[in-house]
């Protein structure tokens, strides 16, 4: 794997992290909550009723902890497949 | 990290998003069922809040403060007629319509069957009318 093709790649979540997260590990959760942070802060946005009847956007927190539970789960649900068999943790 | 690894982070990158993405989809349409029935104080004017307000008792005319007053009023009557009940039928109301728990809760706690707790409960209630019909009776009389 050449420098150059490395710098390509996109920005995710390292292969050991995943693994990690997945068998449980508070440290690597927290790494995988840290990166989607920013992606889940947009998603829970929604618009807001001032008093004086105007709309505002701002982080809904309820909607944040939804989305923050469903990326605990869907990290427990992922399925790892390396050539073609389950890797199971 | 290998090619194949990249791949599964890929994947798992895709998965994370994709399932928060439908997540949040279900819960804006969550939220716009509620608030489709919903609508705001300010956006009526007070002629038409006083008649929200006076609509169940049909006069177009009460103001908001007349109609507090009935209401408190009521509660008073609805207050005396309980507490004309002896306080074996009282005590199942109270838990009932104040405090929210069900039969087999009131049974529980006054030590008695579920039947019995409905029965008392029903019979409180049929008198509590009768007080507040009589009393209603006497006033317009």
């Amino acid at each position: 794997m050449t420098k150059k093709n490395n710098e390509r790649r996109k920005k995710v979540v390292p292969f050991n992290v995943i693994l990690e997260a997945k068998a449980g590990i508070p440290e690597a959760i927290m790494a995988v909550v840290k990166h989607y942070e920013s992606f889940i802060n947009v998603l829970a946005q929604r618009e807001i009723r001032c008093s004086d009847g105007s709309y505002r956007k701002t982080v809904d927190p309820d909607v944040r902890d939804e989305l923050l539970i469903k990326l605990m789960q869907a990290i427990k649900a992922f399925k790892i497949y390396m050539n073609d068999h389950d890797v199971d943790i | 990290m290998t090619d194949q690894e990249y791949i599964v982070c890929l994947q798992f990158d895709r998965y994370i998003r994709n399932a928060l993405a439908n997540r949040n989809i279900d819960l804006i349409r969550k939220a716009r069922k509620q608030t489709e029935n919903e609508t705001y104080l300010e956006d009526y004017s007070e002629y038409e809040l006083n008649r929200l307000l006076s609509e169940r008792n049909g006069n177009d005319r009460m103001s908001v403060g007349h109609r507090l007053q009935e209401e408190t009023l009521w509660n008073q009557e609805l207050y005396d007629a309980i507490e004309s009940l002896s306080e074996d039928y009282q005590d199942p109301i109270e838990y009932y319509y104040r405090y929210g728990f069900n039969d087999i809760e009131i049974a529980q706690i006054l030590n008695l069957s579920r039947k019995k707790v409905n029965r008392i409960r029903k019979k409180a209630v049929e008198t509590i009318r009768k007080y507040l019909q009589e009393h209603r009776d006497d006033k317009e009389e």
